[in-house]
C-alpha cells in the first residue's frame, strides 16, 4: 500500500504541479520526464516475442556446419539456406562479417526485407545487431515443448507456477524513478504475461485511439465511469486508475504527433499491429512519458508444414515482415537509438530436421537478437561444438540461457540493480557481451 | 440463484428469458436446456435460413477461395450465425458449449486460406452435434474433421521417407483437447507425444481441388510400428492397412476415457461455468461426473450448476469480449442487420470490427489453445476503454446496422425528473428481473418485499387471499409450505400416494403432498397425521427448503447466535446461509423458533429462485444523477435524444456489468 500512496503522490505531483523538481527538465513540457532521458543505464527496453517458437537456425544460418545442411535436407524437402554466395544474395545466407565473437553464421536473405530499409542485414551493416544463438531457457528449467507452458515459463521468468507476476513486470516494479508517466506498454488488447505485476503498464492497441469513444459527450461520461470504477475497488478499480492517467497523458501530449508513417509503408498489411507497435512506440519515446519498457508481440511462427525456401513460403514472408519492422524501427528511432535497447525472443527454436510435410517440429534452443545504438556488434556466447547433430531429443541445445542475455541488458542498459528478484533462482555466471 | 444461472449459463439476460426462468425455475429451465432439441428455434433458424454456404458442402464451397470475396462471404457467415444464434437462440446453454467447444477444439478460419471452408463443416458436423453429447464423440469427430486436421497438419502427416512425423497434432491432441497440463502437471512425455504422431499417421483427407474436403485414412502414409504411450497404459503392436486406422481410433476413445481428460475437461467446464480457479474439489467431483456418465457432457454441467461452489460463486468471472458484447446487445435488445455481408457484420467480426477490438473475434484465435477465459486475460487499460465505447456506440446508433428500440427501453409512461427515470431504467438494463407489480392491497409497492411477493403469486408459489392481499405477516400453513416448494421444483408428478390420514381427498394440494412425502420432505405425525393447517417454524421450513433443493452440502458453519449446536436442521440452516436464502437478524440471530411468515417464505424461495431486482447503490445513483443535471432534471424529448443515450451506454458500462 506504501509504494501505491508514494507512487500516486509522485505521479499527482509530476503533472498537477507542473515545475515541481519531480523529473521536470524541460520548462515547455511540463509532464516530461527527467529519468526517460539518457542517462546511463536508464534505456527504454522493447521487447518483440516471437510467437509460436521461431526457427532459429533458418534466420541465422550456421552455414560452415555440414549438419545444418544433412538435416534440413531429405530428400523430399529442402529448406536450408545455402552459404553466402555474392553472386546470389537473395538466394544465399548473408555473411555477418565484420562483428566480435562466433564467426560463420549467415542471416536468411529475408532479413533484408522490403522496403528499402536495409532490414536487419542494414542494422548489421551500421553495427547495431547483436545475436545469441542456441538460446533459450535452459531445459532444467522449462523441460516442456508445449508453447503455452513454454511461453508461461519465460514471461513468468520462472517454472515456478505459483509466481503470477512476469519478469519485466518484476523489472519495473523493482526500479527506483519509475512511479509516473508510462512507465510500461503493452501494445495490444491484453497485457502479455511478462508485464504482470504491481508496475503500473498501459496496454495501447492503437495510440491515436486510446481514449473513451462512442458517446455524446465521451468526457463526461468518462469521469462518471472514472468515479464509480474507483469506487467499486478490486482490480477494476486499479485498472481505471492506471488507464484514465495513461488517456490524460495521452490526450496532452499526442504522441501519435510524433509517428512517421512514412517509414513503416509497404510493410505486408498481414504485420500491421507488429508494425503499429514499433511506430507506436517510437511515437511514445520521443514524446519521453516515462516509458521503460514496450512489449510487442509478433505472432505466428509456429510453422510445422511447409516453412517455405529462400524467396517465398512463410519463413520467408515473416523474416521479411520482421526485418521490415525493426529496420524501420532502427532508422526511425535516429538519435534515440542510444537510448533503446529492443530484444527479440520466442518460446524455443525447432527441431534440426525438416519432418514429414517440410516443416520443423517444437525444439529448445533458438535464436535471440539485440538490437540498439549500444550492443556490441558480434554474435555472443557459445553455439555447440561440431557438425550439428540430430541428437536424442533432435534439437538445438541450449548453450546460452536466455536470462544470461536479459540480465546483461537489465543491468548494464537498465539500470537494474536487482536481477535476483527478476529472475528467482537464477545464478548469473557473467556477461555475453552483448551491449556495453 | 436463478439470476446467476442466467449470467453463466447464457450469453445474458433478457426480459423474455427472465420470464422464462421465473415460470419454470432454474433448475426445471437446466433440465430443458440440457435437452436443446425440444427447445423450437425456429425464430434464429429463419434469421440465417439464408445462409447457404452454412450448408453447402466443402466441394461446393472450394471455389469461392479464388474469389474476389469468397473469404469474406464464407467468414462472415459463419461468425454472423454464430454471433445471430449466440444473440437469438433459445437453447442458450448449447451455444454457451458451442462457444466453448469451439475454443477447446479452437480452428482458425485465418491462418490456412482452405480453412475458410473446412471450419463451416467443423462447426456443423463436429461441434454442434456433440455440444451437449459424448465427449468421446465430439473428440472423435473432431480428430476425423479435415479442418483439424488440416490446421494441425496431420493431413500431410506422412511416415513414408521421412524420418520425423508431423507432431503438430498429436502434441495438441494430448495437451488441448485431452490429458491437458494443468496447474504445470504434464501425465505424458516427449516420447508419447512422437508415438501418437505416428499412431495418427494417415488421418488425412481426400484431395478433391488442391487441399482435401473430407476425411480419408490414407494407409500408404501409416506407420505401422509398434506404439506405447503413457509407460503402456495403451499400445498397439501396430498395424497395416484398415487395422492401423482402427488402432487410432481406438487410442483417440482411450484418451477420451483417460482420468486426466476427465480431471481437464471438468476443470475447463468449472472454469468457464464458475470461478477462474475453481476449486479444486469440484473439479474432482465433475471429472467423476464424467467418467460416471461416459463422458456424457450434460451430466457435467448439471452437476457444476447444483454444486454449492457454483451457488457461492455470484459475480467471480469476468467477462470475456464476446460476453460483453452478446450481453449488452441481448439487454437492450438489439436488433442486427441478418445480412452476413451486411454493415451490421462488418462492425462486428472485420479486422476493426468491435469484436476484433474487444480481443475475441470469433474463429479467429490463431493458436490452437482458443480464447483464454480468466480475468487476467481481459482485464487491460485498452480492454476497460473498447467496454465503454461497446456500450457508447451501442447506445448512440454507433454501430451500422444494429439498432435498438430506445421507446421500448425508456420508461413508460415517461417520469418527468431524471431520478425517477433513472430508478425506473437502470433495472432494465442491469439484468434486473422486471416484476409486474401485482397490486396487492396489503403491501406497499416498491420494496423488497414486494418483489418477492408478486413474483411469489405471479408464478403460482402462494395464492392471494380475497381483496388481493397477500397477508405477508400470516403464519405460512404446512400445506402452502409445501405447495409452494412443490410449484419451485417445476411441479413433478408421479409421486406414490400420501396416505395421511388428516387431509380431504380432493385437497388442491395432494399432489404436492404426495411429492412432499416421496421426497422425505414431510414426514408423519403421530396418527399418520398432515396438520395441514398447522403453523411452520423457521428452523423446519429451511430443512424442508433444502431437502427441496437436494440435500446440498459442503457449506460453512452458519455461525447463528440463536441456534442450538445439535439443532437438526443444522446443515439446512448452513446451506440457506451460504446460498444466500436466509440473512440474519440484528445480532446475528436467525429466530429458529419462530412461525415463518407468508412474506419471509416467499423472500427465500425468491432468493433462491427469483431474479433479484438490481438497483443502484446510493453512490453510483447520486453520482450518475449528477451527470444527468441532479435528481430534479427535466426529462424532455431533448433529454430523451441526447443524455438519455449516454446513459443507456453508460449504465451498460458500469463496473457491475462487466462481471457474470
Amino acid at each position: 500500500m506504501n509504494t501505491i500512496s508514494r507512487r500516486q503522490f509522485l505521479w499527482r505531483a509530476g503533472v498537477g504541479a507542473g515545475a515541481l523538481a519531480v523529473g521536470v527538465t524541460n520548462p515547455l513540457s511540463p509532464t516530461r520526464f527527467a529519468f526517460a532521458q539518457s542517462a546511463p543505464g536508464s534505456d527504454v527496453l522493447v521487447c518483440l516475442f516471437l510467437r509460436g517458437g521461431a526457427d532459429g537456425l533458418n534466420l541465422v544460418v550456421p552455414y560452415t556446419d555440414g549438419g545444418y545442411y544433412d538435416h534440413r535436407a531429405d530428400g523430399l524437402f529442402d529448406i536450408a539456406v545455402p552459404p553466402p554466395d555474392p553472386g546470389d544474395v537473395a538466394g544465399t545466407a548473408f555473411p555477418l562479417e565484420g562483428g566480435g565473437g562466433l564467426q560463420g553464421f549467415g542471416l536468411h536473405p529475408a532479413l533484408a526485407g522490403s522496403t528499402g530499409t536495409g532490414g536487419l542485414h542494414g542494422v548489421w551493416d551500421a553495427g547495431d545487431l547483436a545475436i545469441v544463438h542456441a538460446c533459450g531457457m535452459p531445459a532444467t528449467e522449462s523441460p516442456t515443448r508445449s508453447h503455452f507452458e513454454a511461453e508461461a515459463i519465460l514471461e513468468r521468468g520462472t517454472a515456478d507456477v505459483q509466481v503470477s507476476s512476469g519478469w519485466l513486470g518484476r523489472h519495473l516494479a523493482s526500479l527506483p524513478g519509475v512511479d509516473g508517466g508510462i512507465p510500461g506498454l503493452a501494445h495490444g488488447y491484453g497485457i502479455q504475461a511478462s508485464l504482470r505485476g504491481d508496475a503500473r503498464v498501459v496496454s495501447m492497441a492503437s495510440v491515436p485511439t486510446f481514449g473513451v469513444t462512442g458517446y455524446r459527450d465521451d468526457e463526461g461520461v468518462r469521469a462518471v465511469l472514472r468515479d464509480l470504477y474507483h469506487a467499486e475497488g478490486g482490480v477494476l478499480a486499479a485498472q481505471n486508475a492506471t488507464t484514465m492517467d495513461a488517456v490524460d497523458l495521452v490526450r496532452a501530449e499526442g504522441p501519435q504527433q510524433l509517428e512517421d508513417p512514412d517509414l513503416y509503408q509497404g510493410i505486408d498489411a498481414r504485420f500491421a499491429p507488429v508494425a503499429a507497435g514499433f511506430r507506436e512506440t517510437a511515437g511514445l519515446i520521443r514524446a519521453d512519458l516515462g516509458l521503460r519498457v514496450a512489449c510487442i508481440d509478433f505472432l505466428d511462427w509456429d510453422m510445422h508444414d511447409a516453412m517455405g525456401g529462400l524467396t517465398s513460403g512463410r519463413l520467408h514472408t515473416h523474416a521479411t515482415g520482421l526485418a521490415d519492422c525493426l529496420g524501420a524501427f532502427h532508422r526511425d528511432l535516429g538519435e534515440d537509438l542510444s537510448r533503446v535497447t529492443v530484444v527479440v525472443v520466442s518460446e524455443f527454436g525447432r527441431c534440426i530436421r525438416v519432418n514429414a510435410t517440410g516443416g520443423t517440429d517444437h525444439g529448445r534452443g533458438g535464436v535471440s537478437l539485440v538490437m540498439g545504438g549500444n550492443v556490441n556488434k558480434g554474435i555472443w556466447g557459445d553455439y555447440p561444438d561440431g557438425p550439428l547433430a540430430d541428437g536424442p531429443e533432435g534439437d538445438l541445445t541450449v548453450a546460452n540461457d536466455l536470462r544470461a542475455v536479459l540480465t546483461e541488458v537489465l543491468t548494464k542498459r537498465l539500470g537494474n540493480p536487482f536481477v535476483d528478484e527478476v529472475f528467482p533462482g537464477y545464478v548469473h555466471r557473467g556477461d555475453l557481451g552483448v551491449v556495453n | 440463484m436463478a439470476a446467476l444461472v442466467a449470467a453463466r449459463l447464457t450469453f445474458g439476460r433478457t426480459p423474455d428469458l427472465d420470464a422464462e426462468l421465473a415460470e419454470l425455475g432454474w433448475e426445471a429451465w437446466l433440465e430443458t436446456q440440457l435437452d436443446p432439441g425440444s427447445i423450437p428455434d425456429d425464430d434464429v433458424e429463419a434469421l440465417i435460413s439464408g445462409y447457404t454456404l452454412l450448408t453447402a458442402s466443402n466441394a461446393d464451397n472450394q471455389p469461392l477461395l479464388t474469389q474476389l470475396d469468397g473469404r469474406t462471404r464464407l467468414t462472415r457467415e459463419l461468425s454472423h450465425a454464430t454471433f445471430l444464434r449466440q444473440l437469438h437462440s433459445r437453447r442458450q446453454v448449447f451455444e454457451v458449449l458451442v462457444d466453448l467447444w469451439s475454443n477447446h477444439f479452437n480452428i482458425s478460419m485465418w491462418t490456412k486460406e482452405a480453412l475458410c471452408v473446412l471450419k463451416l463443416q467443423d462447426d456443423r458436423e463436429v461441434v454442434r452435434p456433440h455440444a451437449l453429447g459424448r465427449f468421446a464423440d465430439l473428440l472423435s469427430a473432431s480428430a476425423h474433421s479435415p479442418a483439424m486436421l488440416v490446421y494441425l497438419d496431420n493431413f500431410r502427416n506422412d511416415a513414408r521417407d521421412a524420418t520425423q512425423v508431423n507432431q503438430n497434432y498429436g502434441r495438441e491432441l494430448l495437451e488441448l483437447h485431452t490429458l491437458g497440463i494443468l496447474g504445470g502437471q504434464q501425465v505424458y512425455t516427449e516420447e508419447d507425444v512422437v508415438a501418437v504422431a505416428r499412431v495418427l499417421t494417415g488421418w488425412s483427407t481426400a484431395e478433391v481441388t488442391g487441399v482435401g474436403t473430407q476425411f480419408r485414412f490414407k494407409p500408404e502414409f501409416h506407420d505401422a510400428g509398434p506404439a506405447s504411450i503413457l509407460g503402456g497404459a495403451w499400445s498397439t503392436p501396430g498395424h497395416t492397412g484398415e487395422a492401423g486406422y482402427r488402432d487410432g481410433l481406438a487410442l483417440v476413445d482411450f484418451l477420451a476415457h483417460h482420468p486426466s481428460t476427465a480431471r481437464h475437461v471438468a476443470w475447463k467446464l468449472c472454469r468457464r461455468l464458475v470461478a477462474d480457479a475453481p476449486p479444486p474439489e469440484l473439479v474432482e467431483s465433475a471429472a467423476q461426473a464424467y467418467l460416471d456418465a461416459d463422458t456424457a457432457i450434460g451430466p457435467v454441467v448439471r452437476h457444476i450448476v447444483h454444486s454449492p461452489a457454483f451457488a457461492a460463486s455470484a459475480g467471480a468471472k469476468l467477462r470475456r469480449g464476446l460476453d460483453i458484447v452478446a450481453a449488452s446487445f441481448r439487454v437492450v435488445g438489439a436488433t442486427v442487420d441478418p445480412d452476413p455481408l451486411s454493415a451490421a457484420s462488418t462492425e462486428l467480426h472485420a479486422g476493426n470490427g468491435i469484436l476484433t477490438r474487444l480481443g475475441q473475434r470469433l474463429f479467429a484465435r490463431g493458436t490452437p489453445d482458443g480464447y483464454p477465459d480468466e480475468a487476467v486475460d481481459w482485464l487491460s487499460p485498452d480492454g476497460l476503454l473498447r467496454r465503454w465505447e461497446l456500450g457508447g456506440r451501442l447506445a448512440n446508433d454507433g454501430f451500422q446496422g444494429v439498432t435498438i428500440d430506445l421507446a421500448a427501453l425508456y420508461p413508460s409512461p415517461r417520469p418527468r425528473t431524471a431520478g425517477a427515470f433513472l430508478d425506473r431504467l437502470a433495472p432494465r438494463l442491469l439484468g434486473g428481473l422486471v416484476i409486474e407489480p401485482a397490486g396487492f392491497a396489503d403491501l406497499p409497492e416498491g420494496g423488497p418485499a414486494a418483489d418477492s411477493a408478486n413474483w411469489a403469486a405471479r408464478a403460482g408459489l402462494l395464492t392471494p387471499y380475497p381483496g388481493n392481499q397477500f397477508r405477508p405477516r400470516s403464519p405460512l400453513s404446512r400445506s402452502q409450505a409445501v405447495r409452494m416448494l412443490w410449484v419451485a421444483a417445476g411441479r413433478p408428478a408421479g409421486s406414490p400416494p400420501h396416505r395421511f390420514t388428516d387431509v380431504p381427498a380432493r385437497a388442491p394440494y395432494r399432489q404436492a403432498l404426495n411429492w412432499a412425502r416421496a421426497q422425505g420432505i414431510v414426514s408423519p405425525l403421530p396418527g399418520n397425521r398432515f396438520r395441514p393447517g398447522a403453523a411452520v417454524d423457521r428452523g423446519p421450513f429451511v430443512q424442508m427448503l433444502w431437502i427441496a433443493e437436494g440435500r446440498p452440502g459442503g457449506s460453512p458453519p452458519h455461525g447463528f447466535r440463536d441456534v442450538p449446536r445439535r439443532a437438526p436442521y443444522g446443515r439446512a440452516l448452513n446451506w440457506a446461509r451460504a446460498s444466500g436464502a436466509v440473512r440474519p437478524f440484528a445480532g446475528n440471530t436467525f429466530r429458529p423458533g419462530a412461525d415463518v411468515t407468508r412474506g419471509q417464505a416467499a423472500t427465500m424461495v425468491f432468493r433462491l429462485h427469483g431474479l433479484p431486482e438490481v438497483a443502484l447503490t446510493p453512490a453510483e445513483r447520486s453520482r450518475i444523477l449528477r451527470f444527468l443535471g441532479g435528481e430534479q432534471a427535466r426529462v424532455d424529448d431533448a433529454f430523451l435524444r441526447t443524455v438519455g443515450k449516454d446513459l443507456v451506454g453508460l449504465l451498460l458500462s458500469l463496473p457491475r456489468c462487466q462481471f457474470r
